[in-house]
C-alpha cells in the first residue's frame, strides 16, 4: 500500500512542476532585461475601438504589470487589448512595467488618443 | 430615525445590479464596446444608540464581483472584486413631535476607502469602473424625514444622502453625489393574511455630477437617474426584519454616452438588540 501512495505523491509533485514549468517564462538566469519597446496598433480610436498593445521584453522570467491613465486594458502577459469607451476621450497614457527574476525592472508608456 | 440608548441595529444585505444597455443623455444609444455588467454586493449597517438622541453608525461592503463583458471577438470578461468603502457617521434626533408623529434626523459621517491603491488583477489594472472601491475619502451628509399615521398602518418617508467625494492619489475626482428617495409604508393589517407584513413602495432619484481627472470634466460621467422600488417586509416577533426590493429605472439621463441599469435587486436581513437587558 504504502509504495503506492509513494508513487502516486511523486507523479502529483511531478505534473505540479511541469505546471509551474509552463506557467512562467524561463529564460537564461544571466540574460539582462531590457525593453526594447512598447507598441499600439493603432495609435488613435474612437470611442469604442480597441487595439493591441504589446511588450516587446527579453530577459529571465518577465512578468508584466500594465495601467491606463483611463480606458480598459484586456488580457495579461506581453499583449493587452486596449479599449475606450467615450468618457474615456482624449490622451491616454498606457504604461507596462516589465519585471524580471532578479527583481530589476523598466517601465514605458505610450500614448493613445481617443478620438 | 435615532435608536434608543444602548441598542444595536444590524442590517445584513445582499445586492444584486445588471445593465446591458448604453444611453446617450435620455435614450437608448447604438454603443455596445460593453454588452452587459453586473455587480453582486453585500455589505453591513451597524447602528449603535450612544444616548437617546446620538446614534453612531457604520457601514461597510465588499463586491463579490464587478463584471464587464466586452463586445470583442471574442467575448471578454473583466472582473473586479474586493472591499469597497467605510462609512462612519453620527446621526442625530433634530426634531421629534411624539403626539404629530413627526421625526426629523440628519447624520454626517466619513467614507473611508478600504484601499487607496488601484487593484491590479494578473499584473493588469483594473478600469476604474470595476475598482471596488475609487480610493478617495469623502463625506456623506443625510437627513431622514418621517411622518406615521398609526391608525391607517402608513408611513411616509423623505430620505437625502449627499456624498461628497475627495481627489484620490491619481487625481481622479468622483463627482458628488446626491440620492433623493419618497417612501410610502402600508402595514398590512389583515386577519386574511398571517404574519407581520409591510408593503414599500420607494421613488428614487440619483443625481451624480461630473468626475474630474485632474483638471478636466470627464465628458461622460455624472446623470440623473429615477426609479421606482417596490418593497416587501417581513417581521418576526419585532426583532428580525427581512426584507426584499427591486430597483426599475424609469428615467435615465446621462452626460455624454454611459451604460445605464437595466435593474437591481436587494435582500436583507436586520435585528435590533438590547444590549442592557
Amino acid at each position: 500500500m504504502k509504495p503506492k501512495l509513494f508513487t502516486i505523491i511523486l507523479i502529483m509533485i511531478f505534473i505540479a512542476c511541469e505546471n509551474n514549468k509552463e506557467n512562467s517564462s524561463e529564460g537564461n538566469p544571466d540574460q539582462l532585461l531590457n525593453f526594447e519597446s512598447l507598441v499600439a496598433e493603432d495609435d488613435s480610436l474612437n470611442a469604442g475601438e480597441s487595439t493591441l498593445v504589446r511588450a516587446n521584453a527579453t530577459g529571465y522570467q518577465l512578468s508584466y504589470n500594465w495601467s491606463a491613465s483611463a480606458g480598459d486594458l484586456l488580457g495579461t502577459g506581453n499583449e493587452v487589448i486596449y479599449a475606450a469607451s467615450p468618457c474615456h476621450a482624449g490622451n491616454n497614457e498606457i504604461t507596462c512595467t516589465v519585471r524580471d527574476g532578479h527583481d530589476q525592472s523598466q517601465t514605458k508608456s505610450i500614448i493613445i488618443v481617443i478620438l | 430615525m435615532v435608536q434608543e440608548k444602548n441598542t444595536l441595529h444590524v442590517i445584513g444585505f445582499y445586492k444584486f445590479n445588471y445593465g446591458n444597455q448604453y444611453f446617450e443623455r435620455d435614450h437608448h444609444a447604438d454603443f455596445d464596446l460593453i454588452k452587459a455588467a453586473n455587480y453582486n454586493y453585500v455589505g453591513s449597517i451597524l447602528g449603535y444608540g450612544i444616548t437617546e438622541k446620538v446614534t453612531l453608525e457604520s457601514e461597510f461592503g465588499y463586491f463579490i464581483n464587478k463584471t464587464q463583458v466586452y463586445n470583442i471577438e471574442p467575448l471578454y470578461t473583466l472582473r473586479g472584486y474586493g472591499f469597497s468603502n467605510a462609512i462612519v457617521s453620527l446621526k442625530s434626533g433634530l426634531y421629534s413631535n411624539h403626539f404629530k408623529r413627526v421625526y426629523f434626523t440628519a447624520s454626517l459621517g466619513a467614507k473611508i476607502p478600504f484601499s487607496t491603491r488601484p487593484k491590479v488583477i494578473d499584473g493588469v489594472e483594473l478600469p476604474i469602473e470595476l475598482q471596488p472601491t475609487i480610493g478617495a475619502y469623502g463625506m456623506v451628509i443625510q437627513s431622514f424625514f418621517v411622518k406615521e399615521n398609526s391608525g391607517k398602518g402608513l408611513r411616509y418617508f423623505v430620505t437625502n444622502r449627499v456624498e461628497v467625494n475627495f481627489p484620490n492619489k491619481q487625481d481622479y475626482h468622483q463627482g458628488t453625489a446626491v440620492f433623493t428617495s419618497f417612501f410610502i409604508s402600508k402595514h398590512i393589517m389583515s386577519p386574511k393574511i398571517k404574519g407581520d407584513w409591510t408593503v414599500i413602495l420607494q421613488v428614487r432619484n440619483e443625481f451624480r455630477a461630473r468626475d474630474k481627472r485632474g483638471c478636466c470634466f470627464r465628458e461622460s460621467t455624472g446623470g440623473t437617474l429615477f426609479y421606482i422600488s417596490p418593497q416587501i417586509n417581513y417581521s418576526i416577533k419585532e426583532k428580525w426584519n427581512i426584507s426584499t426590493l427591486f430597483e426599475i429605472p424609469c428615467y435615465q439621463y446621462f452626460n455624454g454616452t454611459q451604460l445605464g441599469t437595466r435593474f437591481g435587486i436587494t435582500c436583507s436581513v436586520s435585528r435590533m438588540i438590547n444590549l442592557v437587558k
